[in-house]
């Protein structure tokens, strides 16, 4: 235990799966919680049986996916669906001030591993379940996925151009990556609350209300003005010219966008005050709004002639918002603020070799996160069964014959 | 769940969301606006389409829960009185330009001096260090800047941002995340800390982990459309029905063998043909390597010819007994029939009395077996509580309070 990590010391206990139970745990870990992840070896969590792999070859300790999901955590192997291994669990329990579980609605429930259960073991247990919709209610059964959350919540109906299919998200979908920060901020609430009142607590969170907050400006437009709002690309009320700009290269880009007439008085003398900008329907922001097709047009046919990060770079000096659209080898290798910053640092991992890691996007001046490896399945089961619970060799021997253990 | 803590909050519309959260679990956020009010009350939209800095619902939307005072921090007086309130807060959260702070004596540095467990929450486009550090941003910026955007949009056309702005939201909730970890280390050690949050790292961040998965394993994703990638395959997200779109998606592996055993029952009862080539397949034995994009595209035409049969409404209900995962692409108005939203009391009425009105607001974030966590009030006005902090709190009198106003102070 690094005692200088902010989270040192608080013991939790990860009962998840897929990718946004995984997440929020990984917060935890990664600050300095001790995060032991229940795994099964006759069920490994899917991240562990997702593409992509190591030389794409399959396995439970290859795959990508649980890689960035899992970090500085401990996992053991522990079959609860039987009775014995029920009993472990409940005594992992006893031992953890919190519990992270994200199943299906009435999973754990039905194992005599919910809340109530729980709550028997130890009084005053944090346990919060993530779902898509909530533990209860008639949507609670079916589950889901986060592109499930952005349908139901509205996003996807505003992700596109005006008359155009809506767009997926590329890779993922927002809710995914929003639940995860709301589990750390529901848990952190209740750890507090737990220290002032000694009260535990069962922490109910969906995917979809957290996504509706985001979403609230349309639906407070909704409820009062009644107007449903329309989807609009690229462009943005408050700001002309405003989208994604061609430059040179192949599928090469940079955003910009001008909210004032400082900003468009800037960006004019940038690419070198040419007669179009003169002309008095660029004279103020409603007109250039009004005319911003034709705008957009003339500004793009400037930008074409730079790369994205020369735009980026002449624009941000003279005080016009403007950024490179960056892929992947950008994000990593090109993007000088990254560099400087240490977003992204190589981990050693047993089987999977070097890999660059993201650190959590915040930095805390004295406490900074401390991120480890991902665990190979079931790598910690003997410190955890032996050292945590107490249990002597020859049970742990028996335990792993009886596949309580797997 | 937080009472007994306070907040100053100093954000522009980049950190609303921020305080918005906090205030929803019960600290006491005071948010501090330059005399005459954040220019954050100019956006829109407006309630009864009025522009009026009173009537902006985008500052309704991430305002509620938080008290509200004027105050001039270019001031000396202003700084001043900003350091004794500064005496009493748990947590101060800021979006001013990089420097800024220090500039008016405000930073971390000299606040920690008055109260060494402060917490500084600072809230930057690209954090307080860098080459970028005095670079400006909007939110296509940051979606730009996060490798979001290569990502969105069809193969061939433009890279798209998510509408609607998402990241001021994403970086507002990962700044709650920061504060309250730097405050657990807090009451262990007794020391504050400085948070900076870089609003370009949290949208890097809010796609987990693609970029330096893509990097060390491949493939690089694309843009892809309505599509999701999936290794060498591409699988719809929406497909269209009578009345606009339903999101289905294939999974394979256990994540998906259920829900396509109860869809493929669900299309073979209405009657609808199964191609030889996707005949017989073991949904418990079905990998994304096993398939070809021309299996996929059969499945998936299937699905088409279900969903074209019905509107989003029938398909939903259908879904929900059937116990298959699809949903309603809903459009705002059909989100307020969400029957799941109404079951768990998800909104939450708050009085206007000024506008004569009660407005359904999004309210709760989670539940809870404890106290609640929900939108508690709403947004402050200008000045709403100055008379409140400056005279029934710091004890000043009517007449100092006068001569500040007077003096532009507050």
């Amino acid at each position: 235990m690094n005692d200088k990590l902010p989270l040192a010391g608080l013991k939790v206990l990860e009962s998840t799966v897929a990718a946004t139970g995984p997440a929020g745990g990984k917060y935890f870990a990664d600050f300095g919680a001790t995060v032991i992840k229940v795994e099964s070896g006759t069920r490994p969590d899917v991240t562990r049986l997702a593409m992509p792999y190591k030389d794409g070859k399959p396995g439970v300790d290859r795959g990508a996916s649980f890689l960035y999901l899992n970090t500085s955590k401990m996992s053991i192997t522990l079959n609860f669906t039987k009775p014995r291994g029920k009993e472990l669990y409940k005594k992992l329990v006893g031992w953890a001030d919190v519990v992270l579980q994200n199943r299906r609605p009435g999973a754990m429930q039905k194992l005599g591993l919910g809340y109530d259960e729980l709550r028997k073991v130890k009084e005053d247990i944090i346990m919060i379940d993530v779902s898509i919709s909530g533990q209860e209610g008639p949507y609670a059964d079916a589950g889901g996925w986060g592109q499930l959350t952005m349908a139901m919540c509205g996003q996807f109906n505003l992700m596109r151009w005006p008359g155009q299919d809506p767009l997926a998200p590329g890779f993922t979908a927002p809710p995914d990556a929003v639940a995860p920060r709301f589990m750390v901020i529901a848990t952190l609430a209740a750890l507090d609350y737990k220290r002032r009142t000694g009260k535990g607590q069962y922490i109910d969170l969906s995917q979809i209300e957290p996504m509706c907050h985001f979403l609230a400006p349309g639906i407070l437009d909704y409820v009062t003005n009644k107007r449903i709002q329309a989807p609009v690309g690229n462009r943005s009320e408050r700001a002309a010219p405003h989208g994604a700009f061609p430059c040179k290269g192949d599928d090469k880009w940079c955003a910009i966008s001008v909210s004032s007439d400082e900003e468009w008085v800037s960006l004019c003398k940038v690419i070198g005050n040419p007669e179009w900008t003169k002309r008095p329907i660029f004279a103020n922001f409603e007109s250039r709004k009004k005319y911003e097709d034709e705008l957009e047009q003339l500004v793009g046919n400037w930008t074409k002639n730079y790369s994205p990060w020369e735009v980026m770079a002449v624009m941000q000096e003279a005080g016009v918002p403007a950024g490179v659209l960056e892929n992947v080898d950008d994000l990593i290798e090109r993007d000088p603020q990254m560099k400087e910053r240490g977003l992204f640092f190589q981990l050693e991992h047993p089987v999977l070799g070097k890999c660059y890691h993201p650190r959590e996007p915040f930095i805390l001046s004295k406490t900074p996160a401390k991120v480890g490896t991902s665990p190979l399945q079931g790598q910690h089961n003997k410190y955890v069964f032996t050292e945590i619970l107490g249990l002597t060799g020859e049970e742990l021997t028996k335990l792993i014959e009886e596949k309580i253990i797997d | 769940m937080l009472s007994g803590y306070r907040a100053l909050d100093l954000t522009d519309e980049k950190g609303f969301f921020c305080g918005k959260i906090l205030g929803e679990l019960g600290v006491d956020v005071i948010k501090i606006e330059r005399p005459g009010g954040d220019p954050g009350r100019n956006i829109g939209p407006f309630y009864g389409n009025t522009p009026d800095p009173e009537k902006s619902l985008y500052w309704f939307a991430y305002n509620d829960s938080k008290r509200g005072i004027t105050l001039n921090l270019e001031a000396p007086e202003g700084q001043e009185i900003f350091r004794t309130l500064a005496k009493t807060a748990h947590f101060v959260i800021e979006s001013f330009p990089v420097g800024y702070m220090d500039k008016v004596g405000l930073g971390y540095e000299q606040l920690s001096k008055l109260n060494p467990k402060i917490i500084v929450t600072s809230i930057t486009p690209f954090g307080q260090t860098g080459p970028w550090k005095h670079y400006k941003a909007t939110d296509i910026i940051l979606m730009a800047t996060s490798g979001l955007m290569m990502l969105t949009g069809e193969p061939d056309g433009v890279p798209t941002r998510y509408e609607p702005d998402h990241s001021y939201c994403f970086v507002g909730s990962d700044a709650v995340v920061g504060a309250l970890i730097a405050h657990y280390y807090c009451v262990r050690s007794g020391e504050g800390q400085h948070v900076d949050i870089s609003m370009h790292e949290c949208m890097v961040r809010a796609n987990y982990n693609y970029a330096p998965m893509s990097y060390n394993f491949g493939p690089i994703p694309k843009r892809t459309g309505s599509k999701l990638p999936r290794g060498h395959l591409q699988t719809p997200v929406i497909h269209k029905c009578k009345d606009g779109y339903v999101s289905w998606l294939l999974f394979a592996g256990i994540a998906g063998a259920e829900d396509n055993r109860r869809i493929t029952k669900w299309m073979d009862d209405e009657g609808i043909p199964t191609p030889g080539e996707i005949k017989g397949i073991d949904w418990d034995k079905f990998k994304y390597s096993d398939i070809t994009q021309k299996e996929v595209d059969l499945i998936e035409e299937r699905i088409s010819t279900l969903t074209s049969r019905y509107t989003k409404g029938q398909l939903e209900e259908q879904a929900l007994k059937r116990g298959v995962r699809m949903n309603a692409v809903n459009d705002v108005k059909d989100l307020f029939k969400n029957e799941q939203l109404k079951f768990r009391n998800f909104w939450g009425n708050i009085e206007h009395p000024e506008l004569s009105a009660s407005i359904t607001y999004p309210s709760q974030l989670y539940q809870t077996t404890e106290t609640q966590a929900r939108a508690r009030f709403r947004a402050p006005q200008i000045g709403e509580h100055n008379k409140q902090i400056y005279e029934e709190e710091l004890g000043f009198s009517k007449q100092k309070v006068e001569k500040l106003q007077q003096l532009g102070v507050i």
